[in-house]
């Protein structure tokens, strides 16, 4: 895998720290106008720029008006949040936020189709709680690890922060809809399913953890913030334990089941669902 | 066709953004005909019924999983920063395949030779079946993975980083043949069946996933012969 400064367009060359935005304001609508180039469904990217120039030629954009250029700019300058959260001006997280529940609710529609009917609605509803309840679990220490690796936190950056993580995982798992939903109704087993998702949050995390990364690294922190990412995801494994049934709730079972689980035990279910299933599809060759 | 076999103006139409939309069409076109051909070849051996269900399938196959990929594709181009529109990205993932597709098309006359060589599908026809079955899976993973590189010269000459261009090269093949394995699953019979009549689908095309049929079948039947 590549660095970050390596692969982000947006990376800043050598200093992080900027002026305000307003005071760089019509220098950099300036900037912003020259480097537009005008894609074929109207939207406006900033691709015309040298790579590597981006960010600290370009101060702080205004917050992007429609949640579809909230993206846009989360996946073509994805530190432009990070300093506008340093300036004064709006960050709008809001759209991201908004946008990501909807990547949520999309995947785990796509990943309902392993059961179809009403597992649709149940995973479609339990995919945004599981990574929700976990942002709000970690943000604690996400505040504690950021500000121990040097980062000068204020709300406004955490709050960037938050929204630029949730909505970099959103636009990944947005994107693996398709391959998502094309082996949920496929699958057989539960524990290929599982598998499956496990597999595509491992990568979905390391995108998250690249967004993470140059983000942090943007306000000033200097320490491996790996840890962080590790705890997320096992907290995300727990939290889906926490909430299950996720993917398939048997007849009569509740929504939320009651009772204490690990996640190991969770996935051990998972495993021993499954063999009866394999039982009556290979049968063992007879006893002579 | 002959933009892939001398693809320099197409590199630069699609990296400049220019007329994405046509060759976009043109590829699709391309490779649903080199498909078509290669795929008649492999679906002959079991009559012409096969052989034409497997002329539209193997094309239909190829188009599906550029479908299924190329959002993940863009993403993951985007997120490593890599000046690509969505519109240059699909051509791309659409130009690896025709690629692909087109170098199919070429082994046609090999594989032809091969199955006219081989014994009519019957129950004793096993060996030939598995043999003919071997060679179509060489051929069109071979194919996909030669049709990719096409997409490593056009990778080559954007401004990023070598390493970025390995990382996404890397992760764009590796999604083609991760969703191709599993469209050509749910779309099989390719060769055929010695035991089974000619279908178009299987019935239980979506049932199981050929990731699943490979750990829970082939491997556990494999170790049981050690």
């Amino acid at each position: 895998m590549s660095t970050p400064e390596e692969t982000d367009p947006a990376a800043p060359a050598e200093s992080t720290a900027l002026a305000p935005a307003s005071s760089r304001l019509p220098e950099a609508r300036a900037a912003m106008a020259a480097a537009k180039t005008t894609l074929a469904g109207g939207v406006s990217t900033a691709k015309a720029l040298p790579l590597g120039a981006l960010a600290s030629d370009i101060p702080a954009a205004d917050a992007p008006r429609s949640l579809f250029a909230a993206f846009n700019e989360l996946l073509n300058r994805p530190l432009a949040l990070v300093q506008r959260a340093r300036g004064g001006d709006r960050l709008g997280t809001g759209k991201l936020f908004a946008g990501a529940l909807v990547c949520y609710v999309l995947y785990g529609l796509a990943a309902g189709c392993f059961t179809g009917g009403q597992d649709l609605l149940l995973a479609a509803a339990k995919a945004p709680l599981v990574i929700a309840l976990t942002l709000l679990l970690c943000l604690p220490s996400l505040y504690v690890f950021g500000a121990l690796s040097g980062v000068e936190w204020s709300p406004r950056l955490l709050l960037a922060l938050a929204a630029g993580f949730a909505g970099t995982l959103g636009l990944l798992l947005v994107g693996l809809v398709p391959v998502v939903w094309l082996f949920s109704v496929s699958s057989r087993y539960l524990a290929a399913a599982v598998w499956l998702h496990v597999l595509l949050w491992l990568l979905t995390l390391a995108f998250g953890w690249r967004f993470l990364r140059l983000s942090l690294r943007e306000a000033g922190g200097r320490g491996i913030m790996l840890p962080w990412l590790l705890l997320f995801c096992l907290v995300s494994f727990q939290v889906a334990t926490f909430l299950r049934p996720v993917l398939v709730r048997d007849p009569g079972e509740p929504f939320f089941a009651t009772g204490k689980l690990s996640m190991f035990e969770h996935l051990g279910r998972v495993f021993d669902r499954d063999e009866d299933l394999r039982r009556a599809l290979h049968p063992a060759p007879p006893q002579r | 066709m002959s933009e892939i076999a001398a693809p320099g103006e197409l590199f630069d139409d699609i990296l400049a953004g220019r007329r994405i939309g046509a060759t976009w069409l043109r590829l699709c076109l391309v490779m649903s005909a080199a498909a078509a051909i290669y795929g008649a070849v492999c679906g002959m051996w079991n009559g012409a019924r096969l052989a034409a269900y497997v002329a539209i399938k193997l094309p239909l196959a190829l188009l599906l999983t550029s479908t299924f990929t190329v959002v993940l594709s863009w993403m993951v181009a985007a997120l490593y920063g890599l000046p690509l529109r969505f519109g240059q990205v699909a051509v791309l993932t659409f130009l690896a395949l025709a690629a692909g597709a087109v170098l199919m098309a070429s082994l046609a006359p090999i594989a032809v030779l091969f199955t006219l060589a081989a014994p009519p599908p019957d129950e004793n026809a096993r060996t030939a079946h598995n043999l003919l079955y071997l060679m179509h899976t060489t051929f069109v993973g071979a194919c996909g993975l030669a049709g990719s590189r096409i997409l490593w010269c056009i990778l080559q000459r954007l401004p990023s980083p070598r390493r970025t261009l390995r990382a996404v090269y890397l992760a764009w093949v590796l999604a083609y043949a991760a969703v191709g394995g599993e469209v050509a699953w749910s779309l099989r019979p390719f060769v055929g069946s010695i035991y089974e009549p000619v279908l178009f689908l299987r019935h239980d095309a979506l049932d199981g996933n050929v990731y699943e049929f490979v750990f829970t079948d082939i491997l556990p039947h494999l170790l049981r012969q050690l």
